[in-house]
């Protein structure tokens, strides 16, 4: 299997802040795979960088590839025929990602002309096909209404058809389902499964929710403060984690599983950007930091991949919580 | 936690807690907004007939996605807003259509902490002066330095946080700020109104625990609304279930969530993603609108037990045969049908 989407060494620096660290990132065909983060991770930086979307006075260096096709430094008309055309992005919110005053049908539409020579009678057959590709309800009747006239999961559901007008192959959603309620996740996570398999395409879903990613993905990524700490497949890495902070995270998520009484919380706070500590970013709230943790610990090479000098061997999780 | 119109139906008299809370058939419907010049705006029902008991310090989960009501009961529940019909009752005492001036004894002793600290929290207000402003406002006698001083280390914040601002807090810190100012009064009833949605995944974990903490420590009453089940699997012992302005089910949470009576809840179950679980299964059909409220039962439409009963008769909220703690507005309810979904 061959990388669609590949990103090597990439670093963001936004007003001289490293905001994303040194992220490697192959994203092979028709796979699915979970960007985890919390706020400050450098997810959204990293997704944007690799769209090129990344606002102006935003850096980065390194390398990001689309079938070996350098986009770090494209000339903005050659990456815009490439966006759209061959990488689609969905953003978290549709309310402020479509244009409240435009028909739904005229949106699609006019992301289809604006990558393919088409009369606009033609777009709007196709803009109806997409609709109803997206299982919005009622799509002939929806090309006619504005975006405020739609429930959050049919504005979602508008936004998906938008990122298909023009056949990508790649995908990427951003936090796709935040907004949603949990019965209207179920489905639109449901819907973007159906359709990276049924068009052969390859998804990046970023979210800080890890049942979102056990869901939908069969590969995850873990990252914390601007760099990749765990990767591999979802099973393994939620299953089995190496890095202390995904054994955090998953111990801090009750589920079925969990017995009743006090969750094992990570102690301390996010950082935030430009306040991670040094060598390993984590180590400032890990049980198991040593003087070891000041130099910083590469990502290791194997499936499941871990950047940890002391890596998590069998079913060890965290120490009891201390009452608060 | 006990709802119908007879509370006590429900539940044993000898064994019954005292208490805190009663609220008596809640409707509550307000103008959307206008889409003609022509017509009158729709109508929102937010609150079709609720009612809840809720007992001195057990803590309960209010579930429920955006239409279904739980904001709008409570913050009926606190006087914030009145109900067009029915009653609350605060410790026995009638709070719902009362005038501000008659609300001491509530806003002392009920207090509530938001979703989003970055916004329930004054930025240009130190810490200090946050917490203590509802020892000012409600005129609550003592030391108020002192108190500020004991109710942030209560949530595990330092002294010296009173002087500094909220900016210089991490979300998770402004949240505990935010329930120290809760607690200041001394409160009896804690409301949480998805208290940890705006947090990070990994200090969530840190809020909850507090919370849970706290209610044993200071034998709160506490109520947590959330529309994330596994918040309200793990924190409450009561839940209660609303859609489209109803409770539709309400019980012991380890039994409910292990063998779900109405449709709702447990297709709601199945929705929510899980870390090692099923994949979640789609609930059916569309969500549904306030402003357009299906007859029957008004879940019919999405429901895939549905027969015609469900379209022409509302099912009340029916306590289970022999299974008095739990209740669900379902003509299934209780009779297998629906564990078979």
């Amino acid at each position: 299997m061959t990388a669609v989407l590949e990103a090597r060494g990439l670093r963001v620096v936004v007003n001289g802040v490293t905001a994303v660290d040194g992220v490697d990132l192959e994203l092979r065909e028709g796979s699915r795979t979970g960007l985890i983060g919390e706020s400050g991770s450098g997810k959204s930086l990293t997704a944007l960088a690799m769209m090129g979307l990344l606002p102006e006075g935003v850096d980065a260096t390194g390398s990001v590839a689309y079938r070996e096709q350098e986009l770090l430094g494209m000339r903005e008309r050659d990456l815009c025929r490439l966006r759209g055309d061959r990488l689609a992005m969905v953003f978290q919110e549709p309310m402020t990602a479509l244009n409240p005053v435009m028909r739904i049908g005229d949106q699609v539409a006019e992301a289809i002309r604006l990558h393919r020579p088409v009369d606009g009678h033609a777009a709007r057959a196709e803009a109806e096909r997409l609709l109803t590709e997206v299982h919005l309800p009622d799509p002939a009747g929806r090309m006619r209404a504005y975006p405020h006239q739609l429930s959050g999961g049919q504005r979602q559901r508008v936004m998906i058809a938008m990122a298909l007008a023009c056949g990508p192959d790649v995908i990427i959603a951003d936090e796709p389902t935040t907004a949603l309620d949990v019965s209207v996740q179920a489905q639109i996570l449901a819907l973007l499964r159906e359709l990276v398999e049924a068009r052969r395409m390859t998804l990046l879903l970023i979210t800080h929710d890890l049942p979102v990613v056990a869901a939908t993905c069969e590969n995850v990524m873990v990252m914390y403060g601007g760099r990749i700490v765990e990767s591999g497949r979802t099973a393994d890495v939620f299953g089995r984690p190496r890095h202390p902070y995904t054994r955090g995270l998953v111990d801090a998520i009750p589920d079925a599983a969990t017995p009743p009484g006090a969750l094992r919380a990570i102690p301390g706070t996010v950082p935030g950007l430009g306040r991670f500590p040094s060598g390993c970013v984590f180590r400032d709230r890990c049980w198991k930091a040593t003087d070891k943790c000041h130099e910083e610990p590469s990502l290791t090479k194997e499936p499941q991949a871990f950047a940890c000098w002391h890596p998590i061997a069998g079913g060890e999780t965290a120490p009891a919580p201390q009452p608060a | 936690m006990i709802v119908a119109a007879a509370p006590e139906a429900l539940t044993p008299a000898r064994k019954r807690p005292r208490t805190v809370y009663e609220a008596r058939g809640l409707v509550r419907t307000y103008a959307g907004p206008r889409e003609s010049l022509r017509r009158p705006p729709a109508q929102l029902q937010a609150l079709r007939g609720v009612s809840l008991a809720i007992a001195a310090g057990e803590t309960l989960g209010i579930v429920g996605e955006s239409g279904s009501g739980k904001s709008t009961l409570v913050r009926i529940l606190l006087a914030l807003d009145q109900p067009q019909a029915g009653v609350v009752e605060y410790e026995g005492e009638q709070v719902s259509g009362l005038a501000e001036s008659r609300l001491r004894r509530l806003r002392r002793e009920v207090q509530v902490v938001f979703q989003d600290p970055a916004s329930s929290l004054d930025p240009r207000m130190r810490v200090g002066d946050t917490v203590a402003e509802p020892l000012r406002s409600l005129r609550v006698a003592g030391d108020q330095q002192a108190r500020v001083a004991e109710v942030l280390a209560a949530v595990g914040l330092e002294a010296d946080a009173a002087r500094r601002y909220p900016h210089q807090f991490s979300g998770g810190q402004r949240q505990r700020i935010a329930i120290a100012r809760a607690l200041a009064p001394g409160p009896r009833v804690l409301f949480a109104d998805e208290p940890v949605s705006a947090l990070d995944v990994s200090v969530r974990a840190q809020i909850l625990n507090l919370l849970r903490d706290l209610k044993q420590r200071l034998d709160l009453t506490l109520v947590l609304v959330s529309h994330d089940l596994s918040v309200v699997r793990h924190v409450c012992d009561q839940v209660m279930v609303m859609y489209l302005g109803r409770v539709v089910e309400a019980g012991p949470t380890g039994d409910v969530f292990a063998s779900p009576q109405h449709p709702y809840t447990r297709l709601l179950l199945e929705s929510a993603p899980t870390l090692s679980g099923p994949p979640p299964r789609p609930m059916p059909g569309q969500a549904p609108s306030a402003s357009d409220v299906p007859g029957g039962c008004a879940f019919h439409p999405r429901c895939p037990l549905a027969f015609d009963r469900c379209l022409a008769e509302d099912p009340g909220l029916l306590a289970g045969a022999g299974v008095t703690s739990r209740a669900a507005a379902c003509h299934l309810a209780f009779t297998g049908r629906v564990d078979r979904l």
